[in-house]
């Protein structure tokens, strides 16, 4: 079954995955840290939509999805900031996610050190992300 | 040219986003201006051992050494240069 991007519903998918998936919870047993991504216009100011995660040892403790027009978003260890195109690009495996992160096609606010010491449970998030089927397909 | 596999241990990490991109981006340019003109063709980062594998492209060592700035070396000093040659595996499919 596959659920729009950017979704409540998607994000309620990934969260159930991320804690289903063994491998993810192996991969990232020692990831101390919340995430906010947010998913901006292709062409000008605002945000489209954003999710907050909250990560922790392997586990996804809660998420929440908040829409254009909230005026206070949460605070987190690190906020992914990128035009709905690039996040896309990213979660359907167009787009690698270093390679996004190295030419800035995808914003990373927070401790750099932190997440490039954690490439693998970088790319095992992004792998989870992955396996949330996306429907429609976004064509960009 | 000839090909080279540079082998730094990464010691210090960049802080954020920008100084990681301006730094290597700073890197790449550089070393189009170095005698020699080597280039940073491309590079494998193991991040649980800490190493980090640039392929590059020269017509020696120390060519490749003089494209580094001290921070950068303090950073991530070299571990070993080894001049290489490429294999392409995908030709054993043929």
């Amino acid at each position: 079954m596959g659920y729009p991007f950017p979704s409540e519903a998607w994000l309620l998918a990934l969260h159930q995955t991320l804690n289903r998936d063994q491998q993810y919870a192996q991969v990232a047993r020692g990831w101390e840290g919340d995430i906010l991504c947010l998913i901006e216009a292709a062409d000008g100011p605002g945000w489209l939509a954003a999710f907050y995660l909250d990560l922790w040892h392997g586990a996804c403790r809660g998420v929440r999805a908040y829409a254009p027009g909230t005026e206070e978003l949460p605070a987190a260890k690190f906020t992914l900031r990128a035009p709905l195109p690039n996040f896309y690009k990213v979660i359907s495996g167009e787009l690698d996610p270093m390679q996004a992160m190295m030419t800035r096609r995808l914003k990373v606010e927070g401790n750099m050190a932190y997440m490039l010491r954690n490439v693998p449970t970088v790319l095992d998030f992004v792998r989870c992300c992955r396996a949330v089927e996306i429907e429609p397909k976004l064509a960009f | 040219m000839k090909r080279f596999l540079a082998i730094h241990t990464v010691r210090n990490v960049y802080l954020t986003q920008d100084e990681w991109v301006e730094d290597w981006r700073g890197l790449r340019h550089r070393s189009r201006q170095t005698p020699g003109c080597p280039v940073w063709l491309t590079s494998y980062y193991a991040a649980i051992q800490g190493k980090l594998y640039c392929e590059w492209e020269a017509e020696s060592e120390d060519d490749i050494r003089r494209c580094f700035t001290q921070r950068e070396l303090d950073m991530a000093p070299f571990e070993s240069i080894q001049e290489i040659v490429r294999m392409d595996a995908t030709w054993l499919d043929e």
